[in-house]
């Protein structure tokens, strides 16, 4: 090999170390949303239509699922706030993902859906009775296609929401959903142990995350962190982000935050 | 309600005898209901403050006594036409009217066109509220402005079955003038709440106003000048099979009926067995829900209710699927409005759109289906 070419390789090696140097940093932020109170069993939905079809799933209230073993809050929407008193970030240009919301034997899944915008909301029933999806945006256009049973319908989201929108079926009242629309992809939604993990986030910097959940209608003013009281505004709480794993461990929402009507 | 009723009623003497429809009105209300529902959506402890937001309007659309078109309506609106809708009630020596959103709408609409004029608590349902932009009969497809046309035509019909009259008598040039009115408080009212989500989502210096303003009027201004190119198109109905209507043809309406009571369409579970509104339903319209399920708030929560009355919210309205065998229907019972409401749904409501079948696909629902489910519907009202 020639000295030119020994030369050449040397400077994109070297090139390539450069751009690896020069990469933002980024974290993953971890935590678990548990109840401070006893768990409890949901109660039954009472199916008074299609009840032939929709009677045979054992339907119950999703408004405030907690796990029996750990008191997990399930559907806990946890993300960067960047409205007014929020962070600004600099979202990666997204790859446009389709997210699809089931109509499946009669209940949405699942009940908490989080959205980017240029993402597409196919909303499918996988049913034997028709559906429709009510979906009462505010920036989005609201729509409310009926949903054939094996049909289904998609949806541009073309906008971030101020707000988590509900989607409801008219026919079927017991069912609603709940989409987080954001313009970002810091979010993620707890499952049924509470649990959640949030990758690739900006690290090096303090981030507002809010704290939202379907039960906390009146807005959660004051949470323990690890068995520390913290007040929160507008559902808002500051974090550190460092590079590498976060591990915020166990955020615990008092038992009268979260209503089960 | 009563004391409500009683502040009605005393509003509507004060209006009536003091103020009048002949008087000066020199600003619009501010919209306070929707800046506490963004103060509660977006978890903020006090409402914005309105006046930047209400000087930022007045000087794009002026006043109830004197309104500006601003430029992005040009093409839609003509200042002198809504003159005459505008201002204080009179007429001249050749009985040619001024006034006429006062004369004929306000006492229920509302100077603003906010649906809470001074007849409006008693009247169930409550009269419309413009400034979300929201209309519910129209030949436009579901999230998409009516067209002047199909506003004229709801004025000259009424809403038959609520307390929303005919103004077939009124002139024809009078009919312009409300129509345009309507479109230019619907636009003001939703530029100001555009605003108000802009002030309580972020920061809004005091040298942004001018230009989020015009961003917001520009927006709401392309909604209504594009609604014509999203005409719902209506088929031809089905050939008529003898000497009966082809609403009245037998394999028609059995078709239909199939349809209705099928899980396709799924009519049965609001509208019940044979449309007759027998299916339990709690639900609302869109107005109601916005300052009550959207913030996660009951409209059974009469503490929160009240603080939303307070700021200008309408008692909750529950709305009822129709009862088919009335045979009344809201947005009119034609071939093409009929046709309308089961694709597009009824915006504002919980009344979906049916999806029809595109190219290949035969999973769902065909025009000829549409045809033959108001065929049934109708053969259930007694026949038009």
């Amino acid at each position: 090999m020639s000295i030119r070419h020994l030369m050449s390789a040397a400077v994109l090696v070297g090139g390539f170390s450069c751009l690896s140097a020069g990469a933002a940093e980024t974290g993953t932020v971890k935590v678990q949303f548990v109840y401070g109170g006893s768990a409890f069993d949901p109660a039954k939905v009472d199916v008074n239509k299609d009840t032939e079809f929709c009677g045979k799933h054992d339907l119950v209230n999703e408004r405030l699922l907690i796990n029996g073993s750990n008191n997990g809050i399930k559907n806990v929407a946890f993300y960067v706030f960047t409205g007014r008193g929020g962070s600004k970030v600099d979202a990666p240009a997204a790859t446009p993902d389709t997210l699809v919301l089931a109509n499946d034997q009669c209940r949405f899944e699942p009940h908490v859906l989080l959205l980017e915008v240029g993402d597409t909301l196919e909303i499918t029933n996988p049913d034997a009775v028709g559906h429709n999806a009510n979906l009462n945006f505010f920036a989005n256009n609201a729509a409310n296609p009926t949903i054939p049973p094996g049909a289904s319908v998609k949806i541009e989201i073309k906008k971030p929401e101020p707000g988590v929108i509900p989607v409801v079926c008219n026919i079927h009242p017991w069912m609603i959903a709940h989409l987080v629309v954001l313009d970002h992809p810091y979010a993620a939604i707890s499952d049924e142990d509470g649990m959640m993990e949030i990758k690739d986030v900006p690290a090096g910097k303090k981030l507002i995350f809010r704290i939202s959940h379907e039960a906390a209608a009146k807005g959660i003013k004051e949470v323990k962190i690890n068995g520390k009281v913290e007040k929160l505004k507008k559902n808002l709480i500051e974090i550190m982000v460092k590079p590498g794993m976060n591990d915020l461990g166990k955020i615990e929402i008092l038992a009268d935050t979260l209503t089960r009507e | 309600m009563r004391s409500s009723l009683h502040s009605t009623i005393l509003i509507a003497l004060i209006w009536g005898g003091v103020a009048g429809c002949d008087s000066a009105i020199d600003r619009f209300p501010a919209n306070r209901l929707y800046a506490l529902v963004a103060a509660k959506r977006d978890m903020s402890d006090t409402p914005v403050e309105l006046t930047p937001i209400e000087i930022a309007v007045t000087v794009r659309f002026g006043t109830p006594d004197a309104p500006i078109v601003p430029a992005a309506f040009s093409a839609i609106l003509d200042e002198t036409v809504l003159r005459r809708a505008a201002g204080p009630q009179y007429s001249d020596q050749d009985d040619r009217h001024f006034g006429l959103f006062r004369e004929h709408c306000a006492t229920c609409h509302g100077v603003d066109g906010g649906g809470r004029g001074p007849a409006a608590a008693l009247l169930s349902p409550y009269p419309r509220d413009f400034r979300p932009g929201v209309f519910k009969w129209k030949s436009t497809a579901r999230p998409e402005k009516p067209l002047a046309a199909d506003l004229t035509a709801l004025l000259q019909r009424g809403i038959p079955g609520t307390a929303m009259p005919s103004f077939a008598t009124v002139k024809d040039e009078d009919l312009v003038a409300i129509v345009q009115y309507i479109i230019y408080l619907s636009a003001r009212g939703q530029t100001e709440r555009a605003l108000i989500d802009m002030a309580s989502q972020d920061d809004v210096g005091e040298n942004q106003w001018a230009m989020f303003a015009d961003e917001a009027v520009s927006d709401v201004a392309q909604q209504w000048i594009v609604a014509v190119d999203h005409v719902v198109s209506v088929p031809p109905v089905p050939v008529a099979i003898g000497d009966v209507a082809w609403w009245q043809d037998a394999a028609t309406i059995a078709r239909g009926e199939k349809l209705f009571h099928g899980p396709l369409a799924n009519c049965v579970s609001c509208h019940g067995k044979s449309g007759d509104g027998e299916a339990v339903t709690l639900d609302f319209d869109d107005w109601t829900k916005e300052y009550s399920t959207k913030l996660g708030l009951s409209p059974s929560d009469a503490a929160e209710m009240r603080v939303m009355q307070k700021a200008g919210a309408p008692a909750a309205y529950p709305i009822v699927p129709r009862k088919l065998r009335w045979g009344v229907f809201h947005g009119n019972d034609t071939d093409d409005a009929l046709y309308r409401r089961l694709v597009t749904g009824i915006a504002g409501s919980p009344m979906p759109g049916l999806l029809l079948n595109e190219g290949e696909s035969t999973v769902g629902i065909d025009p000829g289906d549409v045809w033959a489910i108001i065929a049934y519907v109708r053969s259930l009202g007694g026949g038009v």
